[in-house]
């Protein structure tokens, strides 16, 4: 069968591992120079593509074409006969669209000292060279180009990236940085991070500027916060851009015959399929997403091309392999109030993965009883609802939902029935019938901290599902967010499986002479893959037998992924992997 | 080509001068002017009520209509209000700004040039924002000014707002709001807007300010002196 | 004000309450507002946020007084809010215009058109002692004598919006 994918980002390679495992043709159409896409313009990214994409570059059954224009599609039967601007003729069986996204260009704001975050990017990159002499301080500023009126949608990854961003500034030098935001839309362990890096000096206020007056030494910023305006000077002011989709969308919808919505991505009719047949679809092209996301979409998009969408109803759903819980219910409330508050925010970092799950479920609650005719307040700390989410969160501010943004000074007292947000010099009080408080919500998840291990990078060898040897997390398990993600995890997961087939994996092992039993390597294992067994050890050689039982730790071949932190950590060299390279 | 043309209140009293000016440009460029007849006010920035503004405006629109699709509008408050009161777009509302363009200056008889001489290209407001009643080219006055010979300066004011309809209500905003603009610019104040030349006027000293129009006529040799 | 008369400004502005609660609360419009170049510190948000849960709005609020309609805010609003066209609306639900600009509107009703010399002669006094005597020799150019043209077609127009505010906003 002949696949073809058009785009060579991250989506379109994974796409092309899975279906090149299968055994299939696969051609790449890339509209630049070279594959690559949004994620080797990040720096520190390049590498990784670069090792991602090595593993199949050789392959005999891919053909990657570069500076590729399609010119004309004719559909003949099953098969798309795609004609380039060359003249080539090519015929697929199978398509898969991954043109990813494109970065907004706020030609408005950008100067010499006024970047985007790409073009910081490149600043902050240790193979360009020095850094610029005056590198001492940095304001990054979130949200341009996206959550507006031509592009209302949230661009899910400029958060991340920001802190990112903010990470490697602090790794290469010590420059006073301020974040301007109006939510931290972070993932997971991503919260952590921003705790880190507050508690480094890194300050975060909650008020966005666009006043940006720069001269030749550096940029004048004015903000609003604390009931007061705000002039400050920075060295560069840090523009986090949106992501839109690919404008060639629109072209290739018109030639393939699949649809878009209104917002210029693809309409997804299932699962990462478009509404025309043997036209597949992953990665930027259906949503903003991070890299992670990425792979996992194209994986799932790259099995549907092999198997087909049957596979979502076949046995192979059932895989004992893929992994779920149910989620905890939420219960909103008793008795019939008439003023209702929710507050959204946690002191926690830890309960930050959930705040994705919290503001959709808070939003969805809210907007029924705002429907239903009561007065209904919404006091975030943090609003995480990235991606089609913001239309959601759009639309209940359009109902009448007051959302009522608090800065970071700013107390909350919950008092009975009054709630009082103060700051210096201001006090809000709300009478109330009912709260519902995040930390509230977020006790329904005790005993489920694995959950904040949830990182936005791939981990463990590109693996977007894989937790355990033989567990692969889906839905509400492997990140609380919203639910068409579950299906589409269903097919990455497949599609990781039917990778993983091939890869041999490297158990470490146990020195059983050494092993004093310590457990230090069972504490460091991520996935729990080590057991403390107790052994019957001979203790003498010579003379009467006596033996006794010892502790001795136990690699569990099922769940070892075969990382390698245990050996790592032994104190004794007792933990080790059976082919060690000859340098070490 | 022929167009409407609507001058609005201030081009028959304080900026007559503008109102000359276009007239004298769009005969030179080979334009032909038909006033509406018996055109009332826009509203201005006057009225609170946007229905009733868009009545006032709209008013004009009906009076234009069958007489011409392309309506010239000079005054940025005049042009923001009827551009606004066109919903449907059935017409097309233009500033002289927007009958300018690199090709047909180039094509003008020059008799003098600017060489030597520093201007300052000062939009304001209304001629640059809200988007959809905005000019397109934000830079005609800099083309065209350095098209003769001019040097610019002032980039980061020339769309800043000199407060000029707060002179008559509150005169220190005006006043610290234009002398904001002129402290970081130098030279001739260059304007299209009635408002800003009387607010630039008012504060400036020892600058001149000038209509763009006036500065392309004298370019052409029609106007002796600026 | 109570939000009955805050329905008026949603009338006025054309907007409906969930055009203004679109906003994002990110305060962009306060960082570029043209009257916090006169250090007068606001934030036009706040002022969306009082109109939303219905708090009062004093005639006297730096942003009702002074906002230039640049729209400097609706420019850099990701959701192009027109902020000074809500603001004119607060003015005028307020009834809280000055002798000028009811004099702008008072001429609009007798011609169609400002006749300038009315609003001249309307606000000498204002013009007198608010001290602008001393720009008088900068507008002799501005000084030209025309007859105001009487606008045949017109609109008829609420003559006593300008004149009596009172009636309105205040119920």
């Amino acid at each position: 069968m002949n696949i073809l994918i058009i785009g060579g980002g991250i989506s379109g390679i994974s796409a092309a591992k899975v279906a090149l495992g299968e055994k299939q043709d696969v051609t790449i159409l890339e509209s630049t120079p070279e594959p690559g896409g949004l994620m080797a313009r990040i720096a520190n990214c390049r590498v990784g593509f670069k090792t991602f994409f090595d593993e199949i570059r050789d392959n005999k059954r891919l053909t990657v074409i570069n500076d590729a224009k399609i010119a004309k599609v004719d559909k003949k039967d099953r098969t798309f006969a795609v004609t380039l601007n060359d003249g080539q003729t090519l015929t697929a069986d199978r398509v898969i669209i991954a043109t990813g996204l494109t970065p907004y260009d706020p030609v408005e704001y950008k100067g010499k000292r006024v970047l985007t975050s790409l073009e910081y990017d490149a600043v902050i990159d240790q193979r360009q060279g020095e850094l610029p002499a005056d590198f001492n301080k940095i304001g990054f500023f979130l949200c341009v180009g996206s959550r507006s009126k031509d592009y209302p949608l949230c661009s899910s990854v400029c958060c991340s990236y920001t802190l990112r961003e903010v990470k490697w500034t602090l790794q290469r030098a010590k420059p006073e940085v301020v974040v301007f935001y109006n939510d931290l839309r972070f993932f997971g362990q991503e919260f952590y991070m921003e705790k880190a890096f507050r508690d480094t000096g890194v300050r975060f206020v909650r008020a966005n500027s666009r006043y940006f007056e720069e001269d030749e030494e550096g940029v004048t910023v004015r903000y609003y916060t604390g009931g007061q305006l705000k002039e400050e000077r920075f060295n560069y002011a840090v523009l986090a851009i949106g992501l839109r989709p690919n404008p060639q969308l629109a072209e290739l919808s018109r030639m393939f015959g699949f649809s878009l919505n209104k917002y210029g991505f693809i309409n997804e009719k299932a699962p990462l399929q478009t509404d025309v047949e043997g036209v597949f679809v992953s990665g930027g092209a259906l949503e903003p997403m991070n890299i992670k996301d990425s792979i996992l979409t194209g994986f799932g998009a790259g099995l549907l091309s092999v198997k087909g969408p049957e596979i979502l109803a076949k046995a192979e759903v059932q895989d004992e392999r893929l992994y779920r819980e149910d989620e905890p219910e939420f219960v909103l409330s008793d008795g019939d109030p008439t003023i209702c508050l929710f507050y959204l925010g946690t002191e926690d970092p830890g309960n930050g993965i959930f705040y994705e799950f919290v503001s959709s479920k808070f939003i969805e609650a809210a907007r029924d009883l705002k429907k239903s005719g009561k007065a209904v307040y919404v006091l975030t700390r943090n609003m995480v609802t990235p991606s089609y989410g913001e239309i959601t969160y759009e639309e209940a501010r359009r109902e009448g939902v007051v959302f009522v943004h608090l800065e970071e000074d700013e107390t909350v007292a919950f008092d009975g029935n009054q709630v009082r947000i103060a700051r210096e010099g201001r006090e809000l009080t709300f009478n109330v019938d009912k709260v519902i408080r995040f930390d509230d919500y977020a006790k329904l998840f005790k005993d489920r901290e694995y959950l904040s291990l949830y990182r936005s990078e791939p981990q463990i060898r590109w693996s977007p599902t894989k937790w355990g040897r033989t567990k692969y997390h889906i839905g509400f398990i492997r990140h609380p967010r919203e639910k068409r993600w579950e299906e589409r995890e269903i097919l990455g997961a497949l599609g990781e499986i039917l990778l993983d087939k091939e890869e041999e994996r490297i158990l470490p092992e146990v020195n059983e002479e050494r092993c004093s039993g310590c457990g230090s390597c069972k504490n460091a294992c991520p996935h729990s893959a080590i057991e403390i067994l107790i052994r019957e050890k001979q203790l003498a050689i010579f003379g009467p037998f006596s033996s006794s039982a010892v502790p001795i730790a136990h690699v569990k071949e099922d769940t070892c992924v075969g990382c390698g932190l245990c050996a790592s950590t032994c104190p004794s060299d007792a933990i080790a992997f059976a082919e060690k390279p000859p340098a070490s | 080509m022929e167009y409407g043309y609507y001058p609005g209140c201030s081009l028959t009293g304080s900026a007559k001068k503008l109102d000359q000016g276009v007239r004298q440009l769009c005969k030179k460029l080979g334009h032909g002017l038909t006033e509406i007849p018996d055109w009332n006010c826009c509203g201005a920035l006057e009225y609170g009520d946007r229905n009733e503004l868009v009545s006032i405006s709209g008013e004009n629109l009906e009076k234009a209509r069958g007489m011409c699709k392309e309506i010239i509008v000079p005054c940025p408050a005049c042009y923001k209000n009827l551009k606004d009161a066109d919903h449907d777009r059935s017409f097309n509302i233009l500033s002289p700004l927007e009958l300018l363009s690199v090709e047909n200056l180039s094509q003008i008889e020059q008799k003098r040039d600017l060489k030597g001489q520093v201007f300052f290209p000062y939009y304001g407001c209304l001629l640059m924002r809200p988007e959809g009643s905005s000019i397109k080219n934000k830079n005609i006055m800099e083309e065209a000014i350095s098209a003769f010979g001019g040097d610019i300066n002032g980039e980061n004011m020339k769309d800043r707002c000199c407060g000029g309809n707060q002179l008559f209500l509150n005169k220190w905003a005006t006043e610290k709001l234009s002398t904001l603009i002129l402290g970081k610019s130098k030279g001739a104040v260059v304007v299209f807007c009635p408002f800003c030349h009387m607010a630039m006027k008012t504060f400036a000293v020892g600058r001149k300010v000038i209509y763009l129009t006036d500065l392309l006529l004298y370019v052409m040799g029609e106007n002796n002196s600026l | 004000m109570n939000t009955k008369d805050h329905e008026i400004v949603f009338k006025y502005t054309g907007y409906r309450r969930e055009d203004f609660s679109v906003c994002l609360g990110c305060k962009i419009c306060a960082s570029v507002c043209t009257v916090n170049d006169l250090s007068l510190n606001v934030n036009p948000q706040e002022l969306l946020m009082k109109l939303f849960v219905g708090e009062k709005i004093e005639g006297d609020h730096p942003l009702v007084r002074y906002c230039t309609s640049c729209y400097r805010c609706t420019t850099a609003c990701p959701w192009q809010i027109r902020i000074p066209e809500v603001v004119r609306a607060v003015k005028e639900s307020l009834g809280v215009e000055s002798r000028f600009e009811k004099a702008f509107k008072k001429s609009l009703s007798i011609w169609g058109r400002v006749y300038e010399p009315f609003v001249v002669a309307m606000t000498a006094l204002d013009l007198l002692k608010g001290g602008y005597i001393k720009y008088m020799p900068k507008w002799m150019g501005y000084a030209g004598f025309h007859l105001p043209h009487k606008v045949k077609r017109l609109k008829p127009m609420n003559a006593s919006k300008g004149s009596n505010p009172s009636e309105k906003g205040r119920s």
